[in-house]
């Protein structure tokens, strides 16, 4: 199975988001219930208890309510990018509600893939992407090849320069005793 | 737009290399070598990128081995019909194809992978100084050599030579004798 | 059932008719599903796809929440009435308004003499145009001013707004006439939004609006490639006479692999024997070309190493001088005269700079 069957994107932020101003990005949230079922029990005491808290603290959120007769709850949050998501929230106790929410108003709207890279910058590279003449002298323009002087093997002196240079110093040595 | 278009081109521009073999290990040259063909010597290598460089070996008939190599090694080959095996001593391959020893080095260090051949195609391999001037037109840089070439006694002068501290020389009469080996006829067809 | 085994199936069905009845799922393969499944989407295929709706064709849907939640969201504390004036458009009036005649009522009595966004939106949008020029002005002092300007007329391009517009939730809230919108309508509901919290809040509210919203879009974006120079070097020559510097001397730097199709050139251009912008090529001349260009770039102070542009909190003590007024490349070229110069041999492609440049067209 290749990577491309399953969808997948790169990191992106809708807008350039936060580095203005940061605006929610969930526009509206309807919650839909039955009036008389079990399963909506924890939506009708969210509403109840906590639904003016949220309404309150996030004036930006437009919040329906929609009673459904017989039909299973669930919560669904539109986004500005115009995606819509959805939570079954049958049997869901209040707090697990609230939670679900707070996870609803904190997302982008972007759909959920598996995300290729982790990061993303705009600006990879300050000081520039390496290229093979990055640490490169210009003299080589100029040089002409094969140039076969410079890149041989550094030299050392070698064993027999070494005992010929022992040789010449003990000669003078035997020559300034003499005299 | 343009400014990226033609700084992705510098980034994974390929490169020309020219490499002196003369008195050069071919072990050791031929790992050097493939480091360069594969891109190892780039940070932005990676396996499946083809970013190798091409690398352009010159004075290959130079090219020496360790020891008593160039008796004992033994290249083998299969033609791959009935009774197609054969083996060629090193000195022998070196007499038919100067240039031969040194590619079966690259080719044998390179890793044995579908990228391989594209690699030793752009491996160009010369027996002498003598590079077309296409190619030689393309070289921007040189790879260091690997062994260090000793000093060959034509290289010393007369004056250094008789300098020189010896302990004893051939008197002037002695004729110093070697036979040379018969030319085969084999080897006549080969080298022309 | 066989009737060998009828006499004692007797009691066996009569136990089995105490039992409650009970649906139990079969987890065979359910074979007239596939049939009613292919009805069906031929039966789709034939109707058509779902016609295109309106938010507000939706039960959920409150008009006046969704406006005041817009204003919330974006943090901005206006009124109701002014925020429902900048999404009204002269077209929904002219609709009720025709509407109303058709009917036989008068005009006058029906409440419909509001006002639509028009004049909001042509003050909003000079005063977003205005402070996004003095912002570039500001941003990138060495800049010349047709680059700022092609900057400002991609950042104001409809493409941009429409786009800024859409994901600020402005499409659903429109009162206007056309369905689908027109991006130009979205266009300017964003510019009435603008004039709306100037003449509200004042300019800096309206400053800060642009600042956090439409000038963001320049993020990621390189904004040398928005303006179309066609002859950088002879740009670049007439800048350098004009600073009474040295011609400038492209030189070659590197060179790899000549003779090949995968050819690279490197070339510095040097002023005064000082290196002044360097760029690679395919071939020479167009890594000359890159060249001039990095070098325009380096005078001008717009290349890629720049600091960031000062927005959001960066931004908070920004203080622009409104009156800074930048270089223009045309009062450049027409100090630097042709028949003076004798060492630069693109004297004579000077004039043609602006070849076809003159609508300064978004790159």
């Amino acid at each position: 199975m290749s990577g491309g069957s399953i969808p997948s994107n790169f990191l992106k932020n809708v807008l350039n988001n936060g580095i203005g101003r940061y605006v929610c990005q969930m526009k509206r949230v309807t919650f839909k219930f039955c009036k008389q079922r079990n399963d909506s029990q924890g939506t009708r005491d969210f509403i109840e208890n906590h639904l003016l808290d949220f309404t309150n603290a996030h004036p930006g959120v437009v919040v329906y309510i929609q009673p459904r007769n017989n039909r299973p709850s669930k919560i669904v949050a539109e986004y500005l990018n115009g995606r819509s998501e959805g939570i079954a929230t049958t049997k869901m106790p209040q707090e697990e509600i609230c939670q679900w929410l707070e996870h609803l108003r904190t997302r982008s709207g972007a759909e959920i893939v598996r995300l290729r890279k982790n990061h993303h910058t705009d600006n990879p590279s300050t000081q520039g992407v390496w290229h093979p003449f990055t640490n490169k002298d210009t003299s080589l323009n100029l040089a002409k090849f094969p140039d076969n002087d410079s890149y041989k093997v550094p030299s050392t002196v070698s064993t027999t320069d070494r005992l010929l240079e022992m040789g010449r110093k003990l000669r003078q040595e035997k020559l300034s005793e003499k005299s | 737009m343009a400014n990226n278009r033609v700084l992705q081109w510098a980034t994974f521009a390929r490169t020309w290399w020219i490499f002196d073999a003369n008195h050069q290990c071919h072990i050791k040259s031929a790992k050097r070598i493939a480091l360069y063909l594969q891109g190892k010597h780039k940070p932005i290598y990676h396996p499946l990128s083809d970013i190798g460089d091409h690398v352009v070996v010159i004075n290959t008939a130079g090219i020496s081995m360790r020891n008593d190599f160039w008796r004992k090694w033994k290249y083998n080959h299969h033609t791959g019909y009935a009774g197609g095996h054969s083996v060629t001593s090193a000195w022998r391959l070196h007499e038919l194809d100067q240039t031969k020893v040194v590619e079966k080095s690259v080719y044998a260090t390179l890793p044995g992978n579908l990228l391989r051949r594209r690699m030793m195609r752009r491996l160009h391999l010369f027996t002498d100084d003598n590079v077309p001037d296409d190619i030689l037109q393309n070289v921007t840089d040189q790879i260091r050599q690997v062994t260090v070439v000793p000093r060959l006694i034509q290289e010393y002068t007369q004056e250094e030579l008789d300098a020189m501290p010896k302990l004893f020389d051939w008197p002037d009469d002695y004729e110093i004798e070697f036979k040379r080996r018969k030319e085969d006829d084999e080897i006549k067809k080969y080298l022309k | 059932m066989s009737a060998s085994i009828r006499s004692g199936l007797k009691v066996v069905c009569f136990r089995k008719l105490l039992i409650p009845l009970q649906q139990v799922p079969s987890r065979c393969y359910k074979k007239g599903l596939s049939k009613d499944l292919r009805i069906q989407y031929k039966s789709r295929l034939t109707v058509g796809p779902e016609p295109d709706r309106h938010r507000s064709e939706f039960i959920n849907w409150n008009y006046d929440s969704e406006v005041y939640s817009f204003g919330k969201r974006l943090g901005e504390d206006l009124n109701d009435d002014i925020l429902k004036k900048v999404f009204l458009h002269r077209s929904y009036i002219e609709r009720e308004k025709k509407k109303i005649q058709e009917l036989g009522i008068a005009v006058g009595t029906s409440g419909l003499d509001v006002d639509h966004n028009e004049q909001l939106a042509k003050s909003g949008e000079q005063l977003a145009s205005n402070y996004v020029l003095i912002y570039l002005r500001n941003a990138f002092p060495n800049y010349f001013e047709e680059g700022i300007r092609s900057i400002h007329e991609y950042l104001m391009s409809e493409d941009v707004l429409c786009n800024i517009g859409r994901h600020l939730g402005i499409p659903e809230l429109i009162m206007c006439d056309d369905f689908p919108l027109r991006e130009s309508t979205i266009v300017t509901t964003l510019m009435a939004f603008i004039g709306a919290l100037e003449q509200e809040k004042g300019k800096e509210r309206a400053h800060l609006f642009v600042r956090d919203f439409i000038l963001p879009q320049l993020i990621g974006k390189d904004i040398n490639e928005m303006w179309n120079v066609v002859n950088p070097m002879g740009l670049l020559t007439a800048v350098l006479h004009f600073q009474k510097r040295g011609l400038p001397e492209p030189r070659l730097l590197w060179e790899g692999a000549s003779s090949t199709l995968m050819s690279v050139y490197h070339i510095g251009i040097y002023s005064d024997q000082k290196l002044i912008g360097k760029a690679p090529g395919e071939t020479a001349q167009i890594a000359e070309e890159m060249a001039a260009r990095d070098a325009l770039k380096r005078l001008c102070q717009t290349q890629e190493s720049r600091p960031a542009l000062l927005l959001g909190k960066l931004s908070e003590n920004l203080k622009l001088d409104e009156k800074k007024v930048n270089i223009s490349a045309k009062d450049i070229i027409e100090q630097f005269s042709p028949k003076e110069s004798t060492a630069s041999t693109s004297s004579k492609s000077i004039f043609g700079i602006f070849k076809g440049n003159h609508s300064l067209n978004k790159v």
